[in-house]
């Protein structure tokens, strides 16, 4: 017998410690922890240069974004699946895209020359196109053709 | 059958707990005798209806739980203090409560018994415990 315990109570006492180590132990086991490989995974950003500043847009299609995207601007339209951003979605689509900066600069810049043509044929497109949507920006305004890339 | 819930059980050899019981099924099994005489003949026929008598019950428990490592010193292989018991089939006792205080004193012996290792100073233990007899515990007595 194991001399260290003087009664049972001590002996009892050793084994729910020991069981809570296992529980705890057990607990771990089942864990599966993404947050270990996300911190591996190092996103580069792609440089995105507007109106003498710089903006950073992920390599990759965030998640948030995906969901937004296919939900609300990503249909079928004659057969074919189009880009159609609502207009009550515009705003939201630039600032998930390129951030609050890119879109408070586009609020407030006094240059004539950007529109919401210039925006949406061809800044948007090019980050599409990183993200594998080639779009076809010849059909009309903010409805483009795509073929998934 | 299902798993009955435990709050304190354990394993006592010698008036020493040495293990804690994390899960405990218990099975019975009842051996029969068959009867049948030529009163049990269906009416009208030449054949006889079999009529069995329960003649012994048997019961068993498959336990699951932790035991103290057995002290370390001269000879010893790393073995619990319960496998000693077990190896050598050895009359050992089952404090059974549940929640409510109430529960049994089985007395038997491991028809078998298996351990590992993964904690420092406990086994696991998942076995097959014969109970010989079983006493009654209530909450104060």
């Amino acid at each position: 017998m194991n001399d260290k315990f003087k009664n049972n109570e001590e002996r009892l006492a050793y084994l729910n410690t020991k069981q809570d180590e296992i529980a705890v132990r057990q607990e771990g086991e089942l864990l599966i922890d993404f947050d270990k490989a996300l911190e591996e995974s190092k996103e580069e950003q792609i440089k995105v240069k507007f109106l003498n500043k710089y903006y950073q847009v992920p390599t990759s299609m965030p998640f948030n974004f995906s969901i937004f995207f296919l939900r609300n601007c990503y249909k079928k339209v004659n057969g074919k699946m189009t880009v159609v951003v609502p207009d009550e979605y515009l705003v939201k689509f630039i600032t998930m895209m390129f951030g609050n900066d890119f879109m408070t600069a586009l609020e407030n810049t006094k240059d004539v020359r950007i529109t919401m043509g210039i925006v949406f044929s061809k800044i948007v497109p090019a980050i599409l196109d990183k993200w594998g949507y080639n779009v076809d920006t010849t059909k009309q305004k903010k409805i483009q053709t795509l073929t998934q890339g | 059958m299902n798993e009955v819930k435990f709050a304190g059980s354990v394993v006592m050899v010698d008036g020493e707990i040495v293990a804690k019981i994390t899960g405990f099924n218990k099975n019975s099994s009842i051996s029969e005798e068959d009867v049948t005489a030529a009163q049990n003949v269906i009416p009208g026929t030449d054949v006889l209806h079999s009529e069995f008598v329960s003649i012994m019950v048997s019961e068993t428990a498959n336990v699951e739980g932790i035991v103290i490592e057995e002290a370390v010193g001269g000879m010893d292989d790393g073995q619990s203090e319960l496998k000693n018991a077990a190896d050598t089939g050895k009359t050992v006792i089952l404090r059974q409560t549940r929640n409510t205080g109430y529960g049994y004193t089985l007395s038997g012996f491991f028809t078998s018994y298996e351990e590992s290792g993964d904690v420092s100073g406990v086994y696991k233990f998942k076995s097959t415990f014969r109970i010989n007899t079983k006493t009654e515990i209530v909450p104060g007595s």
